[in-house]
């Protein structure tokens, strides 16, 4: 008898695990906005299908952009969400 | 049993009403000259004695013997079971599990909803349809990626950026100097 519940308590707290970490899994896609979330499934895919140089190329600069000071990281991000609001805008003009 | 033996056969122009006359089945008025036909044909005679010999035998029904009825029973009660099987054929999947398991996997199952319902704070949809279309479950959990793939555009125009940012800093470390030597 005491088995049984040891074996229920531990399935449940399995389940309950996986359920919080798939939960956490979708917040942190929740918490995107739409666009965003276009963005990285439109970014997913090019990757999926991107040849592997280009991939490294990526992996580098991606490695660079976290070691940057996190004022130059703003910086630099600002000047890209500016510099792509220019190019919607135009597009759309 | 029924005999083997063939029927005795009659006057052509009597064995109709010789049937009948065994049957009971003819006037008075019939039956005389019957009666009086065969008190003097022998093979008239002959064939009613075969008529009722053999008649009642063929006609009688027949009894089956008490093993055909436990058959009988036992195939019916087969069949029976067989067709409740075919109807609850579910109950066999679940048949290895234990009886406290059923409730267990129950209340897990609902508490893993209910757990589910208040982080998605409420929002069923959100919690059914959460994560997009063949996006790996390890890819949305680890925000790194996600936020490598937000940013991927940008990184492939980093060089450039930097360029552009370091050619902003440049004018401005060159003013401050400026006024660091006019102060001079």
């Amino acid at each position: 008898m005491k088995m049984k519940r040891v074996t229920a308590v531990v399935l449940g707290l399995f389940l309950l695990l996986m359920a919080s970490l798939s939960s956490a899994a979708g917040d942190n896609w929740l918490n995107l906005s739409p666009r965003d979330k276009e963005r990285v499934q439109r970014n997913k895919d090019r990757w999926e299908r991107m040849p592997p140089q280009d991939k490294e190329r990526l992996r580098e600069e991606w490695k660079r952009w976290e070691q940057m000071p996190k004022d130059r990281r703003d910086r630099i991000k600002q000047r890209y969400d500016e510099q792509q609001q220019r190019r919607d805008r135009d597009r759309g003009d | 049993m029924t005999s083997n033996v063939p029927f005795d056969s009659a006057c052509k122009s009597f064995e109709e009403d010789l049937v009948l006359y065994y049957y009971g089945e003819i006037s008075d008025t019939e039956r005389r000259p019957i009666e009086q036909h065969l008190s003097s044909c022998q093979s008239c005679q002959r064939f009613v004695d075969d008529l009722r010999r053999l008649l009642p035998q063929m006609a009688k029904s027949e009894e089956f013997p008490q093993s055909f009825w436990d058959a009988y029973y036992d195939e019916t009660v087969a069949k029976l079971a067989k067709q409740r099987e075919r109807k609850y054929w579910w109950r066999d999947l679940l048949a290895p599990m234990r009886v406290w398991m059923l409730p267990a996997f129950g209340t897990v199952a609902i508490a893993v909803l209910a757990v589910g319902l208040v982080l998605g704070k409420g929002n069923l949809p959100s919690f059914t349809d959460r994560s997009p279309k063949n996006f790996p479950l390890e890819t949305l959990s680890d925000a790194k990626q996600l936020e490598f793939f937000e940013s991927m555009d940008m990184l492939e125009s980093l060089s450039k950026l930097e360029e552009q940012d370091d050619q902003k800093a440049e004018p401005n470390q060159s003013s401050s100097l400026r006024f660091v030597a006019a102060n001079v």
